[in-house]
């Protein structure tokens, strides 16, 4: 598989603090890739670097071969990048159609896809709901569909299943294995269970710094992720 | 059925009032209406601003004086029939001159809006406010054009072969103006621009990551909003064939906000019926005492309070 987002030495400082270290990372077309570490690692600055929404101070991010530079959050859209976030990003005002469509007008496209987004993300039941009366998971799954609607060639996860309780966990796997293959998605994530169900391939990431790359059998007998990360089982 | 009883009845009402007030003999009371529907159009395009897209602008005083000087200069200028800087000759038509005005108050949005949209929250509301006051002050010192004294001319503006001297036929003017700004407003809260620009006003991030330009469409609607404050101020010079700087004072501003959160920002009617609430309130009390703020400051705080999300949303409605 070719490589469709690089991170090439992306460095990022605030103030003191460097948060993000000489990172280097090939996500590959097609592939799910989680990035793990521990709270504090970076993780969610990377997303917020790749999108634009935050500059790096060094290095670069080419999508499709082409480097993002200075490109703004709307153009890295247009490219087919995509993000869900943490604490769900909602339009609380608004059914969960009219989030759905919302996206698809950005894009350019009619309001008529809103209903098939929805389904993928199994929402549809919940369409017409005010966003501020859905549950938490329903937001996590709303903001799948929101991002499935600005048709993303690479998704960028950020700790989806933060907040289910098990069996919206279940469902939220089971949601992300559907979509597999139809486009590449970055996920950061903390349920062990959720990586190793869904990831081709795991980056670590410890204080800004990427220790370990590869497969997840290769991750969970790396003695440095265990030692920095998993844990060894003993006490 | 019941979500347009009341809106049409508010119509009815307006369509019979000037021969109310000519059956009660008080025709004053059609220039005070007229002067409420000239308010309420401006306090509703701030609204596009405040309402739809989250932009707590005080600013608006300074477009709404620019539409009014608009005509004022046009008018002063076909009067005398002096060109405009050696250039442009003056206009007494009606549309001609809201054109204008409209065009006018729309650069300065879009100038003033470019400038302090790259700001938000308290920053925005300040850099709006120091706008409007230079405009202030830069008119007050335009003595070719009266200065602090403002400009007077003898008739309204022509529009086809009305008698536009007659308050009554100037009050179905307005009215027409006013009916196809709040139509201009629907169109644009019930259309693509308006789903995303309520879209920014809830969730600015949200909007980022989903690929919207969120500055260009905040500006863009300052500058509808800017447009229609202009219109509404080149009614006003109308209505009053006066113009000065005190319109552009910075406390239009604050009374065309408190119209749009008395009445229900964000909602179509709710800025006209906050003007005419105030308007009103301000009239009534003013006959009582002339220590009518002193009531009337207190009175806004109650009605705030009592009519959480404004006079529109009462009854869960939103016209």
């Amino acid at each position: 598989m070719s490589a469709l987002l690089v991170i090439d030495d992306l460095t990022k400082n605030f103030g003191g603090l460097r948060v993000t270290d000489h990172v280097c990372l090939d996500l590959r077309a097609g592939e799910v890739h989680a990035l793990i570490g521990p709270n504090g690692a970076g993780k969610t600055t990377l997303i917020s670097q790749i999108m634009g929404e935050l500059a790096p101070d060094s290095g670069a991010i080419h999508l499709d071969g082409a480097e993002l530079g200075s490109l703004s959050q709307a153009a890295r859209v247009k490219r087919g990048l995509a993000r869900t976030f943490q604490v769900p990003q909602v339009l609380g005002e608004y059914s969960a159609r009219e989030n759905v469509i919302a996206a698809l007008y950005a894009r350019g496209a009619s309001a008529g896809e809103a209903d098939q987004h929805l389904a993928r993300a199994a929402m549809s039941a919940r369409a017409d709901v005010r966003v501020s009366d859905l549950a938490h998971g329903e937001r996590k799954q709303l903001e799948l569909a929101i991002a499935l609607a600005t048709r993303p060639r690479m998704l960028l996860l950020d700790e989806p299943m933060a907040g289910l309780g098990p069996a919206e966990s279940e469902q939220m796997i089971s949601i992300l294995q559907s979509l597999r293959g139809e486009m590449s998605m970055l996920l950061v994530e903390h349920d062990m269970k959720a990586v190793f169900a869904l990831a081709d391939r795991i980056s670590v990431l410890v204080y800004g710094a990427i220790i370990a790359s590869g497969t997840p059998q290769d991750i969970q007998n790396d003695p440095r992720v265990r030692d920095a990360y998993l844990g060894t089982g003993e006490d | 059925m019941r979500k347009f009883l009341l809106p049409t009845l508010g119509l009815a009402l307006l369509l019979a009032w000037p021969f109310i007030a000519e059956k009660i003999g008080s025709s004053a009371l059609i220039t005070l209406f007229t002067r409420m529907m000239i308010l309420g159009l401006a306090a509703s395009a701030l609204n596009i601003a405040l309402g739809f897209g989250g932009l707590v602008s005080l600013g608006h005083a300074a477009f709404y004086g620019i539409g009014a000087y608009a005509i004022g200069i046009s008018t002063t200028h076909a009067i005398s029939g002096e060109p405009f800087l050696g250039l442009v000759s003056g206009s007494n038509l009606l549309i001609a001159n809201v054109l204008v005005a409209m065009v006018v108050s729309g650069v300065a949005a879009a100038i003033i809006g470019a400038l302090a949209l790259r700001t938000s929250g308290i920053q925005f509301i300040m850099i709006t406010l120091a706008f409007a006051q230079m405009i202030f002050f830069l008119f007050l010192a335009l003595k070719a054009y009266g200065g602090d004294d403002g400009l007077t001319f003898r008739r309204r503006n022509v529009l086809f072969d009305l008698n536009m001297r007659d308050d009554a036929t100037f009050f179905y003017v307005t009215l027409g103006f006013l009916l196809v700004w709040l139509g201009i407003c629907a169109r644009v809260l019930h259309s693509r621009f308006g789903l995303l620009l309520g879209g920014i006003r809830q969730n600015e991030r949200r909007m980022q990551a989903i690929g919207v330009n969120t500055f260009r469409l905040k500006w863009f609607a300052f500058i509808i909003s800017g447009m229609g404050a202009g219109l509404a101020g080149a009614l006003m010079a109308n209505l009053g064939r006066f113009v000065s700087p005190d319109l552009m004072h910075w406390t239009t501003s604050g009374e065309l906000l408190i119209m749009c959160v008395l009445g229900g920002s964000g909602t179509i009617l709710g800025p006209v019926l906050g003007a005419f609430a105030l308007i009103g309130l301000e009239a009534t009390l003013n006959t009582w005492t002339e220590h009518w703020q002193a009531i009337l400051g207190p009175l806004l705080v109650l009605m705030v309070l009592a009519f959480r999300g404004g006079l529109a949303r009462i009854g869960g409605r939103k016209p």
